[in-house]
């Protein structure tokens, strides 16, 4: 038997490297054994799909379907620019549910601004293609509400890097109170959009009741028992 | 088949979760090997697994789905054997295994098998295992094997008190929480290719047992506050201490040598001694010292009474009661995830001796209990000792071993003697 000279263990044939360390074991006495492993060489093999396959074989269908759209509109069905609206979507739902699987070990931040872009983009070939000229909706309205999401979102998954918004409970609540602000600013922009005066109101009910809830979690995050209280009855 | 009693069974209260838990690329599985002197003859093997199977017909189950809960319904037969594989304890499909909840594999000289945990516990299928054993050995080698009530004779009729549910026999008013904080999470790589590593110290059980002595706690106690060592030397390396998370180790406690029962279906519960490493630098005897402590105080009757009565008051709660399986399965597949394992930094095993009777023990050449990875803690240890033989086996599904290397290099240095195998070999890419 060889022993590892770095880690001082005992190696058992036909071991031929140390499995703690990968040192090479040798005993120049014995030559490396031939006897046989206790464990067979088949491996078992789970049948998880294989999740970035899937999504470039989707990708691979997507960009079929784009080029067969694109076609047709010129060659066939030439009386609108209705495939732009289909190659939009495609490419809106590639950016949003493909690429994050087809990229390696892709960050949620940079997910999001390439989502809220797409989306921008998405609206603006709308104003583009649909009302050419009217940029008030989309200046006033569709961009800056798009933008407001993907920053509370981007912001929501910067804070829950910090330790403080570590508990699922503060995390949670610190997000319903920017679902609560995002709203009160929603219906802003809707009445400048209008060209009323902005003086909220619809938006402080889902506003208070955002607030409230997450005043609950705050609670339910400082006292243990109640919280224990709350995991027992949901655990089994 | 006219020797089973009933035609199902309901989930005892520690199986419960272990469905609503699994997921397609985890089972909660643990695993038993035999050794012998002899190539394993599978036809041998056949008729011992018919024959020992109809003595534990709370083990020949498939799992249902109820309305409001899964159920156990019983199955004529015995699962197929395998061949065994390169990586045990890698998820099991009940489909592929005719729907029986544990597999028989075998190779060149070892017998394997394999359980789902909502079958039984460590203990429970200890017992099956001895029995399967002595079945076979009976049948290839001719031995007369002692029965008693661990390796069980499978003329006998099976007893109702043996697939009993003693978590509702034995509950109380009482109950007690088993919320605790996060604890650190081991750091390293996974494992992409389905490779299950396994590395398996052997050491002298009697000079184990001696090194234990002098730190004054019991073999359990020893080898958990070694891997707490093992595991914060890791966290010390990479955090700093205003970062450091507490180290803590679940470790079952077989609850028939406490209460009154002679189930073999599950009846463990645990406890997870560890240091908070916050506080200062511990040294290996002051974390001897807390586990042992903790254990002391922890491992008893009344508390862990109270433990588990919480559970079985939470599984009587009727409005949890009505709520459809459909609805209960995501909310069993949340907590688990977000209790579940988070409270330790791994988990340790200790069956014990493996009490062969004489003939039987001789022909035996490694006993082995390893269990798999669980759903977050992909490093696990687990041990039994045969004939002196103390096995520790780490199961991971993690790339790097230093926790395996910080752990048995401890024990190199403490002057005991270490002899490592592995599946390492086994691994392609």
């Amino acid at each position: 038997m060889a022993y590892c000279v770095n880690c001082g263990v005992k190696m058992t044939p036909p071991e031929k490297v140390c499995p703690l360390c990968g040192l090479e074991a040798y005993n120049p006495r014995e030559p490396l054994s031939d006897a046989k492993s206790r464990y067979p060489e088949q491996m078992e093999r789970t049948s998880v799909v294989n999740r970035r396959f899937v999504a470039s074989i989707i990708s691979l269908l997507l960009i079929v379907t784009t080029g067969i759209c694109l076609l047709l509109n010129l060659l066939l069905v030439k009386d609108s620019p209705w495939s732009v609206f289909v190659i939009g979507s495609l490419a809106l739902f590639f950016v949003a549910a493909l690429l994050p699987i087809l990229m390696h070990k892709p960050h949620p931040l940079f997910c999001l601004t390439l989502d809220t872009a797409a989306i921008s983009l998405f609206l603006l070939m709308i104003v583009v293609f649909i009302t050419p000229g009217n940029w008030r909706w989309y200046l006033i309205l569709a961009l800056p509400i798009t933008i407001a999401a993907g920053g509370f979102a981007s912001l929501m998954v910067f804070l829950s890097r910090f330790s403080y918004f570590r508990p699922i409970l503060r995390l949670v609540a610190y997000s319903l109170m920017l679902i609560g602000i995002y709203l009160l600013g929603l219906e802003m922009l809707l009445h400048a959009y209008i060209g009323t005066p902005w003086a909220p109101f619809w938006s402080w009910i889902p506003f208070a009741a955002c607030v409230m809830t997450a005043l609950f979690f705050l609670f339910l995050n400082r006292s243990r028992k109640w919280q224990e209280e709350i995991t027992k009855k949901i655990f089994i | 088949m006219d020797d089973k009693k009933f035609s199902w069974l309901k989930l005892d209260n520690a199986a419960k979760i272990y469905p609503a838990a699994k997921n397609r690329g985890w089972t909660a599985l643990f695993r038993f090997t035999a050794d012998f002197y002899r190539e394993v003859d599978p036809d041998c093997l056949k008729i011992a697994l018919d024959r020992t199977i109809k003595r534990f017909p709370w083990l020949a189950l498939r799992i249902r789905k109820g309305v409001f809960w899964h159920y156990f319904e019983h199955m004529d037969g015995a699962p197929d054997m395998q061949s065994d594989v390169a990586n045990p304890c890698v998820r099991m499909k009940f489909s592929e295994n005719n729907h029986f909840l544990f597999r028989v594999r075998y190779y060149d000289m070892h017998i394997a098998v394999e359980i789902f945990h909502s079958l039984t516990d460590g203990g429970g299928g200890l017992s099956f295992f001895k029995t399967l054993v002595a079945e076979y050995l009976t049948l290839r080698e001719g031995l007369v094997i002692p029965r008693d009530d661990d390796v069980l004779d499978c003329d006998d009729e099976p007893h109702p008190d043996e697939y009993e549910d003693s978590f509702l026999r034995l509950n109380t008013d009482a109950t007690r929480s088993s919320m605790e904080g996060y604890a650190y999470r081991v750091q390293a790589t996974e494992e992409e290719n389905d490779f299950v590593h396994i590395t398996t110290g052997t050491l002298p059980a009697d000079k184990v047992s001696l090194i234990a002595k002098s730190y004054g706690v019991s073999v359990t106690e020893f080898i958990t506050a070694l891997l707490i060592h093992s595991i914060h030397k890791q966290q010390a390396r990479l955090k700093k201490r205003k970062q450091f998370k507490p180290v803590k180790i679940c470790v079952p406690v077989n609850l028939r040598k406490l209460f009154p029962t002679k189930t073999k279906r599950n009846f463990a519960t645990y406890v997870n001694p560890g240091i908070n490493p916050k506080y200062g630098e511990y040294s290996l005897r002051e974390i001897c010292k807390a586990v042992k402590g903790f254990m002391m105080l922890e491992v008893d009757d009344k508390k862990l009474r109270a433990k588990f009565s919480s559970n079985v008051k939470v599984e009587k709660n009727i409005l949890l009661r009505l709520c459809p399986l459909i609805l209960k399965i995501p909310i069993m597949k949340l907590s688990f995830r977000v209790l579940g394992d988070k409270q330790t930094s791994s988990c340790f095993s200790n069956l014990g001796l493996a009490n062969l009777p004489s003939p039987m023990a001789e022909a035996v050449k490694h006993i082995d209990f390893i269990l798999g990875p669980l759903q977050l803690n992909r490093l696990v240890a687990s041990c039994l000792t045969h004939q002196n033989e103390l096995r520790i086996h780490f199961t991971r599904t993690l790339k790097e071993s230093e926790i395996e290397r910080n752990f048995f290099c401890s024990l190199v240095e403490m002057g005991l003697p270490v002899t490592l195998e592995s599946n390492q070999l086994r691994k392609k890419g």
